[in-house]
């Protein structure tokens, strides 16, 4: 085995040099003159394009503009999809708590990361720690508080994506934000549910990830 | 079901400085002995809008049947033997974008790190294409003096994907107020010549140019068109071998038959 | 790499592909899909022109240090925790994972598509070893329940209608074959797959970029499959060939999106994982192993030639199969080996050897739609033309087998070509000879017989093109 690595090392050390590229221009990445507004609104656009349904809300303490708070768009939706066991991440687990005491109705608030249950619950909350406008795409960034299943094994996926987070492309993000320097060990991009047209390409939406994804927009900007 | 323009940009080429007063005539060993008329009016086209032409008569082939073949000495000492016949600093034109792009594209590589590199990419550079050099070089503006008549249009692979023509060929037959180009649905689809290939994979070949037959004869015109011999060759030899009544012509020959 | 098998015959392939009607309409109408998506995620031409100079670039950048970056990615992953494993034959990496899933006394694994594990034939081998090995992604899926290879490294299960697949369901899974539409199929796999990840030893999957930099393995799926046989089970094992690794994480950014929009004319795939270790510390869950096979199976020889090496900045988008005019008409399995299409055609016989598939270069009519596409500029007619070079014996001999399909009559037809088409003399007198007599050569005749069977004979000019000039006066200068 150790013979493999040598020997594969070997025989590229061996070769002589091929073609190679010092310089690249990187502006068809880099140049993206959008507003927050435009990031918002491709944002948008390109999730639904793809299945995913977006909510514009705001957070439960602000009242700076007219939209409803995200705690009862969640509970609307939940009851409109009969969402009864719903298992959130850590940090949104009190706060939610403390939000719907007292209201009837309200989904089961589950916080647990057994893999069994995760396999039974109707949905997860997760937050998402940006967006992608580019592409519609919630960069998710599991660890300590929101394990990897949340947002995957439950037949649906809730997320909460604040627009001050979002950014032009990929690129940007990861550029921005220093990623090469403090990769978790999973990241992972969502951009609508799970799909597949491998049958006669023909679209369909939940194959082995979420059937339903539900961005919850919230407005900060 | 059409794939659109090519996603590339088209390629950028650098116009002779100065009126064009001569060029050489590259004829191609297929025009020479399969289609010389297609030659002949190219000639004539030439001639008209003031050019000289001269036609080397030491010239046979652009070594591109042996270099498709795995035989790239042999195709070197045919293109070698062509070098020095067109050492003038004038274009070169060429009624094939199939033979121009061995040229262009592939002659500085057949001649890498050989004593006639540089010679061979002097010429490449001044290699045209026919339809290539009347619009973008002589400006042509043709007068149609035929009857109304609908054609379609084969255009070749190494003339889009070599020499990077566009729609030159189309241009100019949009100059012909007669003439009605009925597209093919699959325009940039290959029509299966590739030279050996369609021997060497015959079946595969004969079902590429069975399907551009059909794609043709659904267009519902008289003539097929086309700028290269070899797409040509095969294509009518199918449209006769099933008794088609369209007919097949170069482009060259269809535009001074025209315009005469 | 053995040639105790026959030669594969692309021929026999082909027949099959030809003569079986609904598969050409099949494929005809997938490709057609493919084609059309792609183009509209490709309109402006300057941000194409633009964007594959950048993944190009950076495509050739990271194998021009590709030992270097190969160290850095070991060195990267082993401090994220990630194990690797270097193979630099089928046999040894089959080994490596047999051995990670005996040692853990698992019987059973979920996989995510990757087409170096079905370089390795991992699944009958597993097999033979009592491993179940049950393929996750869907068209996947119903390729292995077929018993079947992929036709397709995008779309595997392409060349089959959703009757063939409902007939095959319930054959295999004992379902209805009536009414099923896709939706019905899909959710027929999705039920019997969950219960498989949520209970399986390991997951093992492809990658599509490893990242020196970091020590991250990015892998893209729209099913969510991949995500599943990475996060589920406690042990993930990937499998990637050593060609792959790119230099830095940014680098992901243009190739994702070449990949995607050229794949499936998507701007981006459901999922794009990004996987850089073990659960660690307070981590929730993820696998509790990682580990990384690298493979070679050939690819450091490819390396080894600075023209055949462009082959290696492939990032299988599958573009060039879905733009080829031979491959639509013959399908996936005509080629044999993994890989078909215009990228199968010069990679199989660089990894395998010429003798093995000696049909392989020949098999194009050099129109050039796949270069056209390739998001990474292959020089793939050029790359045909080299394998030719080889096989005739005339190349640098660098490629395995060459000059195995060298032959004294091809080569004596080619010296005597070349001697008159060299020779103005000579040209001359054969020219006059063939424009006289050329036309008496009977439709049987070698070579033509071939060219008749669909066409009428090509007919010579009764006076060449130089004589004719000749005579109008054109300058002989
Ligand atoms: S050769 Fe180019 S077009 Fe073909 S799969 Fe590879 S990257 Fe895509």
């Amino acid at each position: 085995m150790s013979d493999a690595r040598a020997n594969i090392l070997r025989r590229l050390r061996a070769a002589p040099a091929g073609l190679t590229q010092p310089y690249s221009d990187w502006s068809v990445l880099r140049d993206r003159d959008w507003s927050i507004d435009d990031q918002v609104g491709l944002f948008r656009t390109m999730a639904e394009s793809v299945n995913a349904r977006v909510i514009d809300c705001v957070a439960p303490e602000d009242a700076s503009r007219p939209l409803p708070s995200w705690d009862s768009v969640l509970a609307e939706d939940c009851a409109a999809r009969g969402v009864r066991r719903l298992a959130v991440s850590a940090p949104l687990a009190a706060p939610l708590q403390a939000l719907w005491t007292g209201s009837p109705n309200r989904p089961e608030i589950i916080l647990t990361a057994d893999r069994d249950t995760l396999f039974s619950v109707d949905a997860g909350l997760t937050t998402a720690r940006g967006g992608i406008a580019e592409t519609g795409s919630l960069i998710l960034w599991p660890g300590p508080t929101e394990p990897r299943m949340l947002s995957l094994v439950p037949p649906r996926h809730i997320a909460l994506l604040r627009t001050s987070r979002l950014h032009p492309t990929l690129w940007h993000a990861m550029t921005e934000n220093g990623w090469a320097s403090q990769m978790p060990t999973n990241v992972v991009l969502v951009t609508g549910p799970s799909k597949t047209s491998d049958i006669e390409q023909t679209l369909v939406f939940g194959v082995h990830g979420p059937k339903d994804l539900l961005i919850l927009l919230i407005n900060d900007h | 079901m059409t794939t659109g323009p090519p996603p590339s940009a088209p390629v950028f080429r650098p116009l002779p400085t100065g009126p064009v007063t001569e060029v050489y005539l590259f004829g191609t060993c297929l025009v020479d002995l399969f289609t010389p008329s297609a030659g002949v009016s190219t000639v004539r086209l030439l001639q008209r809008e003031g050019v000289r032409v001269i036609f080397p008569q030491g010239q046979s082939c652009c070594g591109q049947p042996a270099y498709n073949s795995g035989h790239p000495e042999e195709a070197r000492t045919v293109a070698r033997a062509q070098i020095p016949l067109f050492c003038k600093d004038i274009p070169i034109v060429i009624p094939s974008g199939s033979c121009g792009g061995m040229i262009r594209q592939h002659w500085p590589h057949l001649f890498a790190g050989q004593p006639e590199e540089a010679a061979a990419r002097a010429i490449a550079a001044r290699v045209w294409e026919l339809s290539e050099f009347l619009v973008h070089v002589l400006k042509v503006s043709l007068e149609d003096h035929g009857t109304p008549e609908t054609v379609t249009w084969h255009s070749s692979c190494h003339a889009m994907r070599e020499m990077g023509l566009t729609d030159e060929p189309k241009r100019l037959l949009g100059q012909l107020k007669n003439v009605t180009v009925a597209p093919l649905q699959r325009e940039r689809e290959c029509c299966g010549f590739g030279g050996t290939f369609a021997v060497r994979h015959a079946d595969v070949s004969a079902a590429m140019v069975a399907d551009k037959c059909a794609d043709i004869e659904g267009t519902g015109a008289a003539t097929v068109l086309g700028g290269d011999c070899g797409c040509l060759m095969n294509i009518s030899g199918a449209l006769e071998h099933k008794g088609s009544a369209v007919g097949s012509q170069h482009l060259a020959d269809y535009l001074w038959e025209r315009t005469k | 790499m053995s040639h105790s098998s026959a030669p594969h015959d692309f021929r026999a392939g082909i027949d099959a592909g030809l003569h079986d009607t609904t598969l050409r309409a099949n494929f005809r109408r997938a490709m057609d899909g493919l084609m059309t998506k792609r183009a509209r995620q490709f309109e402006d031409p300057q941000e194409w022109t633009r964007l594959r100079a950048l993944g190009q670039e950076i495509r050739q950048r990271a194998l021009s240090k590709l030992p270097d970056l190969l160290e850095r990615l070991e060195e990267n992953c082993t401090r994220n925790g990630i194990r690797v494993h270097w193979a630099e034959d089928v046999a040894q990496a089959n080994a490596i994972i047999l051995e990670i899933l005996q040692q853990r006394g698992i019987t059973t694994v979920v996989k995510g598509k990757s087409m170096v594990s079905e370089e390795m034939h991992l699944n009958a081998f597993l097999g033979g070893h009592g491993i179940r090995a049950l393929e996750a992604d869907l068209g996947e899926y119903i390729i292995q329940l077929a018993g079947q290879m992929p036709c397709h490294i995008v779309m595997p299960a392409i060349h089959l209608n959703k009757t063939q697949i409902a007939d095959l369901f319930a054959d295999k899974l004992g379902t209805s074959p009536d009414g099923q539409d896709a939706e019905a199929l899909t959710a027929i796999a999705r039920e019997k797959l969950r219960e498989e990840f949520r209970t399986a030893g390991a997951g093992i999957s492809g990658v599509n970029f490893p990242v020196a930099e970091t020590g991250t393995l990015c892998l893209i799926e729209n099913e969510g499959n991949g995500r599943m046989v990475t996060t589920v089970p406690p042990v993930h094992i990937a499998v990637t060939g050593i060609e792959k690794v790119v230099e830095n994480l940014e680098d992901v950014t243009p190739l994702l999106r070449l990949l995607t929009r050229s794949a499936t004319g998507q701007p981006i795939t459901t999922y794009v994982n990004m996987i850089s270790g073990p659960r660690r510390g307070a981590d929730q869950d993820g696998p509790q192993e990682v580990h990384l096979v690298l493979i070679d199976f050939g690819r450091s020889r490819v390396y080894a030639d600075p023209e055949t090496r462009q082959t290696l900045q492939c990032i299988r988008c599958a573009a060039c199969m879905n733009h080829c005019p031979v491959y639509v008409r013959v399908g996936g399995h005509a080629y044999g080996g993994v890989y078909p299409g215009p990228i199968g055609k010069i990679l199989t016989p660089q990894l395998n050897g010429l003798a093995d598939y000696p049909d392989h270069p020949s098999a194009s009519s050099l129109c050039n739609a796949c270069v056209e596409v390739c998001p990474v500029k292959i020089p793939i007619a050029q790359m045909l033309v080299r394998l030719r070079n080889e096989k005739a014996g005339q190349g640098t001999g660098a490629v395995q087998d060459a000059g195995s399909g060298a032959s004294r009559v091809e080569d004596a037809a080619w010296k005597a070509w070349a001697a008159t088409y060299s020779t103005p003399l000579a040209y001359r007198v054969a020219s006059a000879a063939l424009t006289a007599a050329g036309n008496a050569l009977p439709a049987s005749a070698p070579l033509l017989k071939a060219w008749t069977s669909v066409r009428k004979k090509p007919r010579f000019a009764a006076q060449s093109l130089h004589r004719t000039l000749k005579e109008m006066g054109v300058a002989d200068e």
